[in-house]
């Protein structure tokens, strides 16, 4: 099943926990490929939230909560990014379901009977969730899917058709609504109504807003991110070249780190470069850094904004790396 | 001449040093409130701003305009006076960002004129 899964588009591979991972997806959708012992599977994520797990090795399938147990039994899994678009996470959750072979409803736990998402409480890992393999959209691979025209190319009447039967085939309701809150998030398919489908498959906008950085990314005037370890780029996003940039920035952050010899700074928060062409911005970031590559309109007040709005870091002595 | 102007940016509330520097490390010009060592500092803000210098160069051989570092104690600011020239600011985290960089862009030119 998972060579045919839609490809996506591939924004890094690294190793990591489970937790990790669920923990730094919240503004993800796409698919987590994962590789553990040569034997491959996958969790596929929308927004943080795990709606499929899936594991093979050789014969044996482990699916939904025995492959989120075994995942995280590991205390690393080497993986890699895959975000999706709306259409191809839709296209994902019909193909997991379809190789499950129910008919049950795909409706997440976390969507009330009214359609309004419910975002109070934890999720629990969730089982395997199906769909109902009645459609009339096959999912990616199968004959066919090379004649029809990209939803890109669609006129309106042939997209119309298309959303109803993609809504259809998620056994959605049609009368399905978002909070006013909710219709801004680009990445909150599959619950969402037509003309959001609509608004976003037009204007392809779904790759901006679906990444693992999409925090940072999505902050005004940021162009580029990368994070990197020791060396190492681990994730990067926009037009940057990391491999470039990683080993300047370490040399760079060690130099800064010499100013504690001299004087009493405290721990390390940032350093920014302004050049004429934009600012390059490095962080602590979690066990990491994060170099950010912003636009040159922003001014170091709302650098400084952004830094502070980084998820995962406080500024506190406790979490900062002290030098 | 130099030490009026330096006067303008020691008076701004937070910050404790205004240095003027060679990219070698030299002290030119200096007025500090705090209790550190110019020379040593100098020395390793040298450091930083030709890594700084080095990173700009592989985004584009882009100028420099502005190094800024901030930590928790303090916030360090340097920017190019003119080929090899360099001003360094040392603040508190609360400074006003945004008058230090006015009386900088005020003052450049005649700072540049430091020998």
């Amino acid at each position: 099943m998972i060579k045919n899964l839609p490809e996506g588009i591939s924004i890094g591979e690294m190793r990591a926990s489970l937790q990790w991972i669920l923990s730094h997806t919240a503004r993800f959708a796409g698919l987590v490929l994962v590789t553990i012992q040569g034997s491959r599977g996958f969790i596929l994520i929308n927004m943080g939230k795990p709606l499929v797990y899936y594991f093979r090795h050789g014969q044996n399938i482990l699916k939904g909560h025995t492959a989120y147990e075994y995942f995280l039994s590991q205390p690393f899994i080497q993986f890699e990014l895959r975000k999706y678009t709306a259409l191809e996470m839709t296209l994902a959750l019909g193909l997991a379901a379809s190789a499950e072979g129910t008919a049950d409803q795909p409706i997440p736990e976390n969507v009330t009977k009214k359609g309004k998402k419910d975002v109070s409480g934890p999720v629990d890992p969730p089982a395997f969730q199906d769909a109902s393999p009645e459609t009339s959209n096959p999912p990616a691979g199968e004959p066919g899917e090379e004649d029809k025209p990209s939803v890109y190319e669609m006129d309106s009447s042939e997209y119309s058709a298309f959303a109803k039967g993609t809504i259809s085939y998620l056994g959605l309701s049609h009368n399905v609504t978002l909070s006013v809150e909710d219709e801004d998030d680009p990445a909150l398919f599959p619950h969402v109504p037509l003309r959001t489908i609509g608004k976003l498959l037009d204007s392809k906008k779904t790759d901006v807003g679906d990444l693992i950085l999409g925090q940072i990314i999505n902050l005004p005037g940021v162009l580029a991110v990368t994070i990197f370890r020791r060396g190492l780029n681990v994730l990067s996003i926009g037009d940057i070249d990391p491999d470039n940039l990683v080993d300047v920035a370490e040399d760079l952050i060690n130099s800064a780190k010499g100013l504690s010899s001299v004087m009493r700074t405290g721990p390390f928060i940032q350093v920014t470069l302004q050049i004429p062409a934009g600012n390059i911005i490095i962080a602590p970031y979690y066990d990491e850094y994060v170099c950010i590559l912003t636009s040159p309109g922003i001014n170091l007040g709302q650098i400084r904004k952004i830094i502070r709005e980084l998820p995962g870091i406080e500024t506190t002595e406790e979490t900062w790396e002290t030098f | 001449m130099f030490e009026d102007i330096l006067n303008k940016f020691i008076i701004i509330d937070g910050v404790s040093s205004v240095t003027i520097i060679r990219d070698n490390g030299e002290v030119i010009e200096s007025q500090k409130t705090g209790n550190f060592d110019d020379s040593q500092l100098a020395a390793v803000i040298s450091f930083v701003l030709e890594e700084s210098k080095s990173m700009a160069s592989k985004l584009g051989k882009e100028p420099l305009s502005m190094v800024f570092i901030e930590f928790r104690d303090h916030i360090i600011l340097s920017a190019p006076l003119r080929d090899h020239i360099f001003i360094v600011l040392i603040a508190s985290p609360g400074a006003n960002i945004a008058q230090i960089n006015l009386e900088l862009k005020k003052n450049r030119e005649r700072l540049s004129q430091v020998s």
